[in-house]
């Protein structure tokens, strides 16, 4: 199901406070980012979400996951953050069809600015390379016929 | 080893289907399984939650072991055969994967032997009508390679909709094994794993 318009995007964000927060603050935070990610992206044009998740892991060694599949943007999580931590590291991939790699970003960092300004966070982002299919190789049917040439490559 | 790919389009509920089952075929069976997860994210997600509860898990990133990763993905394969040992190895491709092209791809692999092959496909039945609109040729493809389709997510729609899924889906592939099931909320998983386990 890799087809032109398919993008992938991922970044590791580190979240921090300058004072003890509540795990339930940053929950909240997290399924709003996600979730208005998603529904910007949506409003930008993405015609298909696939999948927009991450993880998150507090410094007192809790975890929180979410997950995003609809257009609608409705985010679930499982988990928890613990009752209080000052560290947080988010991972996240958003896998879409419909807008470049490089139109997520920029919704994606701008709704975490938002976010984490409203919240009173500071965050700080590492873009993950992900390879747009698009921008890094011709077009081709995805059929597999690389494979044997991969293989033979490899050995 | 028997081998188990459980795949599926992007969000349709795979790791959750491992999660739910994988204790299940362990405590039914007594086998060893090795999960081996595929995310093409660069930093993989699915593999950091199953580790979390506990699994034995290895993971490829960045990429589709479809093609990209396929080199990867066998000789991947085979260290987790002579290092584990496992009974099943349990294969979560990315999303966009052809389950078809990953067993193709077994035809490189020169590790340990392989008994049965199994391919699960699960199918979202929430968004099922807008991936077939924009995706119906590889989703086609991903049904017809299957050995048994479990519609997912079917606390979340009318009956109704789970038989027109059911519908096209027998369409597509008319003798294919075909479960409704919710990974969630536990609905049909014990038909899953009764599936899985006698295939193996």
């Amino acid at each position: 199901m890799l087809t032109p318009d398919f993008s992938a995007y991922a970044a590791k964000v580190q979240i921090t406070s300058d004072r003890l927060r509540a795990g339930s603050e940053m929950q909240r935070m997290i399924e709003n980012l996600m979730s208005r990610s998603v529904i910007e992206c949506v409003r930008a044009g993405a015609s298909l979400i696939g999948h927009a998740k991450c993880i998150a892991e507090s410094d007192s060694g809790h975890y929180l996951t979410c997950s995003v599949t609809d257009n609608d943007g409705k985010a679930r999580c499982k988990g928890d953050l613990g009752t209080s931590f000052s560290r947080i590291e988010l991972v996240i991939n958003i896998l879409l069809y419909g807008l470049k790699r490089t139109q997520v970003e920029e919704i994606f960092n701008r709704v975490l600015q938002e976010e984490a300004k409203s919240q009173g966070f500071s965050v700080s982002v590492e873009d993950m390379e992900v390879h747009d299919h698009e921008e890094d190789h011709e077009h081709h049917e995805h059929e597999h016929e690389d494979l044997e040439d991969n293989h033979a490559d490899s050995h | 080893m028997d081998l188990i790919v459980i795949a599926g389009f992007l969000g349709s509920g795979k790791t959750t289907m491992i999660l739910s089952t994988i204790s299940r075929i362990i405590e039914r069976t007594g086998k060893k399984i090795v999960i081996i997860v595929n995310d093409f994210g660069k930093i993989g997600i699915d593999g950091k939650i199953m580790q979390k509860y506990g699994l034995q898990v290895q993971e490829l990133a960045s990429g589709c072991i479809c093609c990209t990763l396929g080199p990867d993905f066998i000789s991947t394969l085979k260290t987790v055969a002579l290092e584990f040992s496992p009974d099943i190895v349990m294969v979560e491709p990315t999303g966009i994967a052809d389950p078809q092209a990953i067993l193709n791809s077994l035809e490189f692999y020169n590790g340990p032997s392989i008994n049965r092959r199994i391919i699960a496909v699960i199918v979202d039945a929430v968004r099922f009508s807008a991936i077939v609109r924009a995706l119906e040729r590889p989703l086609k493809a991903q049904v017809k390679a299957a050995g048994l389709v479990i519609i997912n997510k079917i606390d979340e729609v009318p009956d109704g909709t789970v038989k027109e899924i059911e519908a096209k889906i027998r369409e597509i592939r008319g003798s294919v094994p075909v479960i409704p099931a919710s990974a969630i909320e536990g609905t049909n998983l014990d038909k899953v794993v009764d599936f899985l386990v006698s295939a193996c």
